[in-house]
């Protein structure tokens, strides 16, 4: 019987794309089920809250073994307009399961308050999720005052670890660097925003997006060639970095990456030798 | 990034589309271009010696954006590519005194082990073969590896071969 191969909270997540059809991006599929059990009061995943939260490790596991070995939904990555992402949609193997478990196993008023759950949270997309989330359950003024250079030292070692590793062929340095300069320099901004939600929303972005950081690093300290292809690397990280600087440049805390004011990154004199290296490199004579 | 290169791709797609010429790019094509777009922005920042990740995003995601809108005028095409006979082809290049030569200074000049094109580039050339069984194939390219040897490729695999700077000399009559 494939239902004893899975978890038992395996249900939530096979339950919510039989409901939904499908779940764009992996923020989205987290962000959903976190407040499916916070305000359903469900018991299922272990998210931990307070640097990096809300965010599951657990539910990350189970998503590959779903989708990996087991044939209950699927996991493709899609380029988007500017970043590709990934998107989950459920087997026909993994429909069946959850109508079985649905029939036997999970409390109709248990269901009744997921499909409430759904009703409100299931169309917005996953920034309207993480907005919701982050200011929802925002962290505390004193709370902000212990994370913040917590997060400032996690961002200047990933650094100065990822300026070692650096080669520019390796996809993971390159999105790995220009996340952690851009989340410090965000992160330096927030020192003088005094609100409290905006600082809230962009601490608590920051963090989930340095905790990812941190356990990529360590994925990719366990394999001698590098695990990643840029586009999978992109799409593991791609709705965090959306979230972030999507937020700060809504709030004028940073500019999008797309709309990016250079001086924020390099000086006049920087600028010039950019110029001068584009004129005389054809970009063929860079390919190797 | 502005550059010579760029602006005669771009004013060629714009002629084929007014004038209804198809063009076509394989998948592994697309997938090798929009792979290599990274660590190509990397080297030029790199040269410069200029730190600024965000800034190599912000550009990387600009050049992205205008490589889909350029290949979104193309036939995306999936062909089953016809290694072997590239691969062969490249073997006794290096058995010839002259264009053993060659594969070494593009060896060097690619700062590569092996004196052979990437497993990727000889997929592509085997790619543009397969179609060259059926069709007359232009293989517009900037890359040493194909252009050095383009008179052996079009001998040997029906494969034309147009240097990116001679593709003005193109006229669309000819590929129509």
């Amino acid at each position: 019987m494939i239902s004893e191969k899975i978890p038992k909270r395996g249900w939530i997540p096979l339950y919510l794309l039989s409901k939904l059809g499908k779940i764009p991006t992996a923020t989205k599929m987290q962000k959903l089920i976190f407040l499916v059990q916070t305000e359903g009061k469900i018991d299922g995943y272990g998210f931990f809250k307070h640097y990096y939260g809300p965010y599951s490790e657990e539910l990350e596991v189970d998503i590959s073994a779903f989708s990996q070995s087991l044939d209950l939904m699927q996991t493709k990555i899609v380029d988007g307009a500017d970043y590709p992402y990934s998107m989950y949609l459920p087997t026909r193997k993994g429909l069946e399961l959850i109508e079985e478990l649905v029939k036997e196993k999970i409390p109709a008023r248990t269901l009744k308050k997921v499909d409430r759950i759904l009703a409100e949270h299931g169309t917005k997309n996953y920034k309207e999720l993480k907005e919701y989330v982050y200011k929802k359950y925002v962290i505390p003024e004193q709370i902000f005052e212990q994370v913040y250079p917590h997060l400032s030292d996690d961002l200047i070692s990933l650094d100065s670890i990822w300026k070692k590793r650096y080669r520019a062929d390796c996809p993971a340095s390159f999105l790995i660097l220009t996340v952690v300069e851009y989340g410090s320099k965000a992160l330096s901004k927030l020192k003088s925003v005094h609100d409290p939600v905006l600082r809230g929303v962009c601490i608590s972005s920051i963090s989930e997006l340095t905790a990812k950081l941190m356990n990529l690093t360590s994925n990719c300290e366990t394999t001698e060639k590098c695990p990643f292809s840029f586009r999978t690397i992109f799409s593991e990280v791609s709705d965090h970095i959306n979230f972030l600087d999507h937020y700060c440049g809504k709030h004028g805390i940073m500019q999008n990456i797309l709309d990016i004011d250079f001086s924020d990154f390099m000086d006049g004199e920087e600028l010039k030798r950019l110029e001068k290296v584009l004129k005389e490199n054809r970009p063929s004579e860079l390919m190797y | 990034m502005k550059s010579l290169g760029n602006e005669i791709i771009s004013e060629f797609i714009g002629q084929c589309k007014q004038k209804k010429t198809q063009l076509c790019v394989t998948q592994t094509v697309k997938d090798e271009s929009l792979a290599t777009l990274p660590s190509v922005v990397n080297r030029y920042f790199d040269r410069a010696g200029i730190s600024a990740h965000p800034v190599r995003t912000h550009v990387y995601l600009k050049l992205r954006k205008r490589f889909l809108e350029l290949e979104s005028h193309c036939k995306l095409l999936n062909v089953v590519s016809n290694l072997a006979p590239v691969k062969a082809m490249y073997v006794r290049f290096s058995k010839d005194s002259e264009l053993a030569k060659k594969l070494e200074e593009l060896r060097n000049m690619k700062r590569r082990n092996s004196i052979f094109p990437s497993e990727n580039d000889m997929k592509i050339l085997g790619e543009a073969h397969r179609l060259g069984q059926t069709y007359k194939v232009y293989f517009v390219t900037d890359d040493k590896d194909f252009t050095y040897f383009k008179d052996e490729i079009q001998k040997e695999l029906n494969v034309t071969v147009i240097e990116l700077l001679d593709l003005p000399h193109l006229t669309l009559s000819q590929i129509s």
